[in-house]
């Protein structure tokens, strides 16, 4: 009786997981501009995706650009999508207060870093017990996903279930009902489209929600001193041996910055980015997020992520800087 | 390590296995007393032995009071035992709240004293081992039961895990015989063992920790919404701290099934409730009927008048507001019930609707006000009970009841889906039934399909990230 509750109820489960097609945690490969020549190697999270232009990026340095996108990422996935870039000689990491904070998991992390390493991290940045336990039990986690393939990832399931009853009724936009984070497509192009959703036009009620849901998400809190931090240290210990390296500090809505942040946040980030900042003293450096003008809510489509506003504003201070830091170079 | 989490899945399984595979009854209560220290230490290593210490003087006034005869001197002993067992509950859960309140008294007379706060934490479960032990001394001094002799058997009946944090609160009675002879679980109580752990584990993830983050939301500021959003906020909660701690009862009642040992029952449906005194009857049972026992009936129950059967009432729900929590919430809430419960008992001695209620269409109509006013004031209470200072409570209730439209307007679809299952429950089932114990009378295929059902539920809208159970800061 316990077998049959168990296999109909997977069945069950890997159903649900069809009609509403939940994400898959598996990278994504994407690129732009021309394939022939040394590359330069994407490492970022969909707040780098979606800040930049990537044609006119890629026109600047005269040369193609790739990537490996996983919903969510984190600096721990990049460092292992890292290594399938062979032929690249400028590296562009894109850090930020939202990416960089430690209790930000990716929910598809375990099905891109090897435990073993996970281990080794948690190991060396010695984290306390509760955030360990959470980093660990994902990977038990992802094996019971091989059954049940919604377990634990209810927020999906109903956003999945809602989508589709929207698209039932022919209700416009999905984008809006994204719990976190948005969705990037598909295609194994880097060019993500217009988004011209506004923070500043969301209800008062829409912005407690998705502040209470970004708090809960991280615990309501922000720590740069984990396993995140060493990822970054060996992404940028081989991106120094290739080339060039561009950090690009990305920024976060003034919302979210007003909510979720304080002045210890904001020092603790900084002093976390000058200790990176030491390892790769040549490296060109990008402050987006001290651009004046992105300091608005009109520019963000939601906590984190630029619009195709904010993306032009962002694109054109990205190419100012690019030029002027390699001219100097 | 809860209930809901991978370490406790973990934890229990090796639990069953191996005890399934000692040979004898005592290493197998010497190994059921060893997990039970390693789970409580898993929350802090020192509180483990302060249950210990605890454990063992109630054990050593035991032993006391089968020996003395003199009545004085087995007094003294009781007296030992309730103050060991209040003074720690004292200590670690009023002294703050006792050193503020008097400093503030003082303050205001005009003596302004140095004000001091300590920093001193709470340990898990305190409030409920402790009013554990004391069933066994209480009912010993009253020759109730028979003294354990036992220390391995004494100490598993105060800290045997299932229970350990948030009850329910078993009787000595009920419990310690448990211990005296080897029980085996049979098919039967594995498989309702199960269905009651797996139907507590949705009420905890599928409902109460789905709306935990709206309702506190609610909470956090209540002067930003309108009062169609601080109603639902209320019934939010109420569905939550239900769901919450009957979710853990069920799962702690399930677990011991599972091991072939019975607890009482800790809730009976009881939103359903027509009147106040039913809904102490099926809220939290374990606890109410111990201060029933222990406290109402000592101060004389309902034996002595009425005056003094109020009074009674009130003293009763008082100090069942503090055990909740050191804060003048818990004592407006448990007031608040204490005078509900003397209103109603005034209304049911004076009752000039009785020959109304002979007729069946008043009596349904009757039906319906009655627990919609007794619902209407269990809310009040959470109300009270819930928010987290005084001041943010009445603002709460005074915004409620303007009936303002002004302010942020927060429909949450979580909340009204978990309302209306919570309800439909509420109103449709018979109060008394216990469906994890019923569902295997049906035939297979149909357990198969509820199991299923219960698995499905918990894999596609259980929490992601389970919170701690309500209950455990008390």
């Amino acid at each position: 009786m316990l077998g049959a509750t168990i296999v109909i109820a997977a069945g069950v489960s890997q159903a649900i997981d069809k009609w509403v097609g939940l994400p898959k945690p598996r990278a994504i490969y994407r690129r732009i501009g021309p394939e022939k020549g040394p590359q330069s190697f994407c490492a970022g999270s969909s707040l780098l995706q979606f800040a930049l232009a990537w044609s006119d990026v890629s026109a600047a340095l005269g040369q193609g650009i790739e990537s490996w996108g996983v919903g969510g990422s984190t600096p721990v996935e990049w460092a292992v999508f890292q290594q399938s870039a062979t032929n690249v000689n400028c590296t562009i990491l894109g850090l930020s207060v939202y990416d960089l904070n430690e209790h930000h998991l990716c929910d598809s992390g375990p099905a891109i870093v090897p435990i073993t390493q996970t281990l080794q991290d948690l190991w060396r940045s010695s984290p306390d017990w509760q955030f360990s336990k959470r980093v660990i039990s994902r990977y038990p986690l992802a094996c019971l996903r091989k059954f049940f393939p919604t377990a634990a990832r209810s927020d999906a399931v109903l956003v999945g279930v809602r989508r589709k009853f929207r698209k039932e009724i022919k209700a416009a936009s999905n984008l809006k009902e994204q719990p976190g984070a948005l969705v990037l497509s598909n295609k194994p192009i880097m060019d993500f489209g217009e988004l011209t959703d506004k923070v500043s036009d969301w209800s008062e009620a829409r912005t407690l929600r998705r502040v209470a849901l970004q708090s809960s998400e991280i615990r309501g809190q922000h720590r740069f001193d984990g396993p995140k931090s060493l990822a970054l240290e060996r992404i940028l210990e081989k991106a120094k041996g290739q080339g060039r390296v561009i950090l690009v500090v990305l920024p976060v809505s003034p919302l979210y910055k007003a909510r979720l942040m304080n002045p210890e946040v904001v020092a603790a980030f900084e002093n976390a980015f000058t200790k990176l900042r030491g390892a790769v003293p040549e490296a060109l450096v990008v402050r987006l997020d001290q651009v004046p003008s992105l300091d608005s809510n009109d520019y963000y489509t939601d906590l984190v992520h630029l619009n195709s506003a904010g993306r032009k504003i962002a694109t054109a201070a990205f190419l100012q800087q690019l030029k002027r830091g390699f001219a100097l170079k | 390590m809860i209930f809901t989490s991978f370490e406790f899945v973990c934890f229990f399984a090796l639990v069953l296995i191996v005890r399934s595979c000692l040979p004898s009854f005592s290493s197998e209560k010497w190994f059921l007393l060893v997990a039970s220290y390693l789970f409580y230490m898993s929350w802090s290593i020192p509180c483990g032995f302060l249950i210990l210490a605890t454990s063992l003087i109630d054990y050593a006034v035991g032993l006391g009071l089968e020996r003395i005869a003199d009545q004085t001197k087995r007094k003294l002993l009781l007296v030992i035992s309730i103050v060991a067992n209040l003074g720690v509950l004292a200590f670690f859960k009023y002294t703050n709240f006792l050193l503020d309140n008097t400093w503030g008294a003082l303050h205001l007379l005009g003596w302004d004293l140095p004000h001091r706060h300590y920093d001193i934490i709470l340990p898990a479960g305190i409030s409920f081992f402790t009013f554990q032990s004391m069933t066994y001394t209480i009912e010993t001094y009253r020759r109730k039961i028979k003294v354990c002799h036992s220390p391995r058997d004494f100490l598993l009946f105060t800290a045997f895990f299932p229970q350990l944090l948030a009850g329910p609160i078993n009787r000595a009675a009920d419990l310690l015989p448990q211990f005296a002879k080897r029980v085996r679980a049979t098919v039967l109580d594995l498989e309702t063992g199960l269905a009651q752990f797996a139907l507590g584990a949705v009420k905890k993830l599928v409902i109460s920790d789905q709306i935990a983050s709206h309702v506190d939301l609610i909470f956090s500021s209540p002067g930003n919404y309108d009062s169609l959003t601080l109603f639902q906020g209320a019934l939010g909660y109420a569905v939550q701290i239900y769901c919450d701690f009957s979710g853990y009862s069920d799962m702690a009642i399930g677990c011991a099934r599972m091991m072939g040992f019975r607890f009482m029952e800790n809730f009976q449906m009881p939103y359903s409730s027509e009147t106040i005194t039913e809904f102490w009857r099926r809220w939290h049972i374990s606890l109410s009927s111990w201060f029933r026992d222990y406290l109402y009936i000592p101060l004389g129950g309902s034996r002595q008048g009425p005056a003094r059967t109020y009074y009674n009432l009130m003293v009763t729900m008082l100090l069942c507001g503090l055990w909740h929590g050191a804060s003048w919430n818990f004592v407006f809430w448990g007031c608040l019930h204490g005078v509900s419960l003397s209103v109603h008992r005034i209304w049911k001695s004076w009752n000039p609707l009785a020959s109304w209620l002979e007729n069946p269409f008043f009596r349904s109509i009757w039906s319906l006000f009655s627990r919609l006013l007794t619902l209407s004031i269990v809310l009040i209470g959470w109300i009270f009970f819930r928010a987290p200072s005084w001041s943010i409570a009445t603002q709460y209730l005074s915004r409620l009841s303007a009936g303002t439209f002004e302010g942020t307007r927060l429909a949450s679809p979580y909340i009204l889906a978990a309302l209306v299952t919570v309800f439909i429950a509420h109103l449709l089932f018979s109060k008394d039934r216990n469906w994890s114990h019923e569902i295997p009378r049906y035939s297979v295929p149909i357990r198969v399909a509820a199991y299923s059902s219960l698995v499905v539920l918990l894999t596609a809208l259980g929490a992601t990230d389970s919170a701690p159970f309500i209950y455990f800061q008390f």
